[in-house]
């Protein structure tokens, strides 16, 4: 187990290089000079002489891979540049928006969890009932609506109509959370609801089900106990894969909610291209999904006896 | 399993996304006005017999900038689905089969792409290359490929085993000759399926990236930015925003449900 | 319906579909307790499925369409295509056991043996923990298994198929069913290891009067060990009586074909 973590701990170092490379790589083939924006941004006219400043400052006159290694290390340092319209230092813009992003992350999977868990398990074993077709139907709609319409038609239900929840902001305690969460979660859910239904429906049709029948076990505590167990691994396996989507999807889901996290950050900062605050947002985002594959990877091989047993042997 | 319910479920879908496609291809010929005729003393105006879904703040016709939108929306996705999925097939195939370097270096490069947050990459792709639905096509391709690289290096793997491509081997075939006639149509089924079924998300995730302002941009008709600018009239003027989201959500069910009956009948 | 057997198990007239397809017609047989009932076929003949049924196990879309399995239990006679859910669940493991062909999958491969032999104990009765692994330890004694320890807390998945044999006759005897369901119990082991599984069998129908219906398509095997001998072909019953006259006089013409299929070693 050990020298698997390890293993991939080491893994971790190429990924980090190429993800800081391709980030910075991206930002510097963009068509716009970076002084040209701060030009802009200010307001003001420069003359070519305080540009050809600034420049040099900034170490823009220096050659890419230069460039590249002293972004590198300064980023080693904790300094990731400033905000070309704030002028904040972006590490820290990042750092301070954060919580609230993980903060919306957690309760979007708790709630998934939730809902689809239960769904998908009664959908599989009431196969082609009405509660069947009922969620599958449920789940169809939840897959086939984009998440900002989603966002809209709660935000137009919910709060402009029957006034319950706040329509944006992140201020009014638990009341502000509830309508991103339900956004983000009820998109999930409808790809999960499908897909543990279909988990379920295999482990179900599998010879060591017949067999605890034939033992007298109780249909519940058969699913609950094995066939739950079972299908655990797969479902670990999706949850891992939409962490990714989920992180990046909260991008939209803030912004229409104003919801003061990184993702908020992020579109705003494209949109007024405020590219130190973007290449932050990027490389962080990468390194902290990287991180999570890590971990739901090693939780797989965790509850996988086969695997961790092999691992020793 | 082909029942004779799912090829009639074929038939009806197959029917109903060729209306939608036609509708897209003939969008001008269509609409009831000008989609970017302005009436500014018919501003904001209600659904109502002679405007269907309403007009605009600029006095245009809903309706017709909804058809107008599904021009761009799906021909843009179905554009792109194309891309990722030739692409992704094409390099997926020649790792999987050829293995070694080359197939390490396919799997590096996807590797890269995949470790970025999906959305994350094409914001960031699309805010680089200063917007516009070109770039947040190319934006999603980059990172849409590596799904269907995977899924076909793998088949392949599988596929590559069978004792009949030891046999086209013997029988003299090179290589380029065993993926064409022997390794392609087998795997062929799978990528066709995946590559309608993401049609749908494709669709969703141009008209999101529209949305945010990285896509398609006024005044071009598309049904993500329309959203976006309805976006601050919600309370008062809802159908600028529930015209084109509904038009969405009718145009990915139906790609869904083709892909899914496509999916039971292989 | 006349329900009076004086047998543990028995069939009559029955009949059986999987949606429109018929794969068993009009079987009738009938065993005594403390009896080894054989029933030889090839693949598809329906021997499977007709001890399955007989435990409520038949799977999507199949049912008994007509006729009776009565089964003798300790106080009445049941007919087992009659009852559902709780009823049918009680007997299940306590009073009639199954052994699969390949017990390694008919274990849950996540849990460990431990887990599924308290699981599978106490659904029936309450006692405790130790007395249930007191009770897989005799049994596994009785098959000369001295680690029966090891094994319990081991998962299927570590164990040879001659192994997994062994622990699904434990699971299945740990609650001295008076009815064992052998559905091809030996026909995954190599052959040195069948004789040594059928021996331990038949050991544990000595000792603890266990009625046994197994299920077979190799004729060694129901030599071995049956008292009666029922041959079915495509889901009908073509030859049924005890051992010496099916194997020895066999009437029928599928029948003397399979018999006489069988090579025998000569030694010269």
């Amino acid at each position: 187990m050990r020298k698997y973590i390890i293993k991939r701990l080491l893994q971790l170092i190429p990924i980090l290089f190429g993800i800081t490379l391709l980030t910075f790589v991206l930002m510097h083939t963009s068509s716009v000079d970076a002084v040209d924006m701060m030009e802009q941004n200010t307001g003001m006219a420069w003359t070519e002489e305080q540009k050809d400043a600034v420049r040099e400052e900034l170490g823009l006159d220096k050659s890419v891979p230069v460039q590249y290694l002293n972004w590198v290390g300064n980023m080693l340092k904790g300094d990731m540049g400033t905000s070309y319209i704030s002028g904040q230092p972006v590490l820290q813009m990042f750092l301070s928006r954060l919580p609230m992003t993980i903060y919306l992350t957690i309760t979007s999977i708790l709630l998934t969890i939730a809902l689809s868990i239960p769904l998908g398990i009664l959908s599989a074993v009431r196969k082609n009932k009405f509660t069947d077709y009922f969620i599958r139907i449920l789940s169809f709609i939840g897959n086939s609506m984009p998440g900002f319409f989603m966002a809209l038609l709660l935000m137009y239900l919910f709060s402009l109509k029957l006034g319950w929840f706040p329509v944006m902001g992140s201020g009014q305690g638990w009341k502000s959370i509830v309508l991103p969460t339900l956004t983000l979660a009820i998109a999930m859910s409808a790809k999960y609801t499908r897909q543990i239904r279909a988990t379920v429906l295999e482990e179900l049709k599998k010879e060591y089900v017949v067999g605890a029948r034939a033992r007298g076990v109780r249909e519940k505590k058969i699913l609950v106990r094995s066939v739950l167990k079972a299908s655990m691994l797969t479902i670990v396996t999706l949850l891992s894969l939409s962490i990714g989507s989920l992180l990046g999807g909260t991008a939209i889901v803030e912004s229409i909610f104003m919801w003061d996290g990184v993702g908020k950050m992020a579109v705003d900062a494209i949109l007024t291209r405020d590219y130190p605050v973007i290449q932050v947002y990027v490389v962080w985002m990468a390194i902290i999904y990287v991180m999570v594959n890590l971990v739901t990877d090693i939780i797989y091989h965790y509850l996988d006896p086969r695997i961790r047993l092999q691992e020793n042997s | 399993m082909r029942t004779k319910k799912t090829k009639i479920k074929f038939i009806i879908l197959l029917i109903l996304v060729g209306i939608l496609l036609f509708t897209a291809a003939f969008a001008i010929h269509l609409t009831p006005y000008d989609p970017y005729e302005q009436d500014l003393a018919n501003a904001l105006a209600k659904p109502s017999a002679q405007h269907l879904f309403g007009t605009d703040r600029y006095g245009r016709d809903m309706l017709s900038r909804v058809i107008l939108g599904a021009q761009t929306t799906v021909f843009s996705a179905l554009a792109l689905v194309l891309i990722i999925s030739v692409t992704g097939t094409i390099l997926g195939m020649v790792g999987g089969y050829f293995g070694g370097k080359t197939d390490d270096l396919i799997m590096r490069i996807s590797d890269l792409f995949l470790a970025f947050p999906g959305m994350v990459f094409a914001i960031a792709v699309a805010g680089v290359l200063s917007g516009g639905l070109k770039s947040a096509v190319i934006a999603l391709a980059c990172i849409s490929w590596t799904k269907f690289a995977r899924l076909a290096r793998s088949q392949t793997l599988t596929v590559k085993e069978m004792p009949y491509i030891a046999a086209a081997k013997l029988s003299g075939c090179n290589g380029m000759q065993i993926l064409l006639r022997h390794i392609f149509p087998n795997i062929a089924g799978t990528m066709i399926v995946t590559a309608m079924l993401d049609i749908g998300t494709m669709i969703m995730e141009l008209a999101g990236l529209s949305f945010l302002g990285l896509g398609a941009t006024p005044p071009m008709a598309e049904w993500g930015s329309m959203m976006s600018n309805g976006r601050s009239m919600l309370q008062t003027c809802p159908w600028i925003v529930i015209a084109p989201g509904i038009a969405m959500f009718v145009t990915v069910a139906l790609f869904n449900l083709l892909g899914d009956t496509v999916r039971d009948m292989i | 319906m006349d329900k009076k057997t004086d047998s543990i198990l028995e069939y009559r007239n029955v009949d059986i579909h999987y949606g429109k397809k018929q794969v068993i017609e009009n079987v009738s047989l009938a065993m005594k307790q403390g009896e080894i009932l054989g029933i030889v076929g090839e693949s598809g003949s329906g021997k499977s499925t007709l001890i399955r049924a007989a435990m409520g196990l038949l799977g999507e879309g199949g049912a008994v369409t007509q006729g009776q399995i009565l089964y003798q239990g300790t106080n009445a006679t049941i007919d087992m295509t009659q009852i559902r859910g709780e009823e049918m669940r009680r007997l299940r493991g306590a009073e009639i056991g199954m052994i699969f062909q390949n017990a390694g999958a008919s274990l849950c491969p996540i849990r460990t043996i431990e887990e599924q032999l308290y699981e599978a104990v106490l659904e029936h009765e309450s006692i405790s923990k130790g007395e249930i692994r007191d009770r897989a330890q005799e049994l596994f004694e009785q098959l000369r298994f001295t680690n029966g320890d090891q094994i319990l807390k081991s998962y299927p998945f570590e164990f040879s198929g001659g192994m997994n044999q062994r622990v699904g006759i434990v699971l299945a005897m740990v609650l001295r069913p008076r009815l064992l369901l052998a559905d091809e119990p030996t026909s995954a082991l190599d052959v040195t290891v069948q004789l040594q599984v059928l021996r331990e069998m038949k050991k544990l129908r000595d000792l603890y009067g266990t009625s046994i219906v197994l299920v077979t398509h190799n004729i060694g095997v129901v030599n071995y060990l049956a008292d009666h001998v029922a041959v079915m072909h495509q889901g009908k019953l073509v030859e049924y009586g005890t051992k010496e006259e099916v194997l020895n006089h066999p009437q029928d013409a599928y029948t003397k074909k399979l018999i006489g299929s069988v090579l025998h070693l000569k030694r010269s």
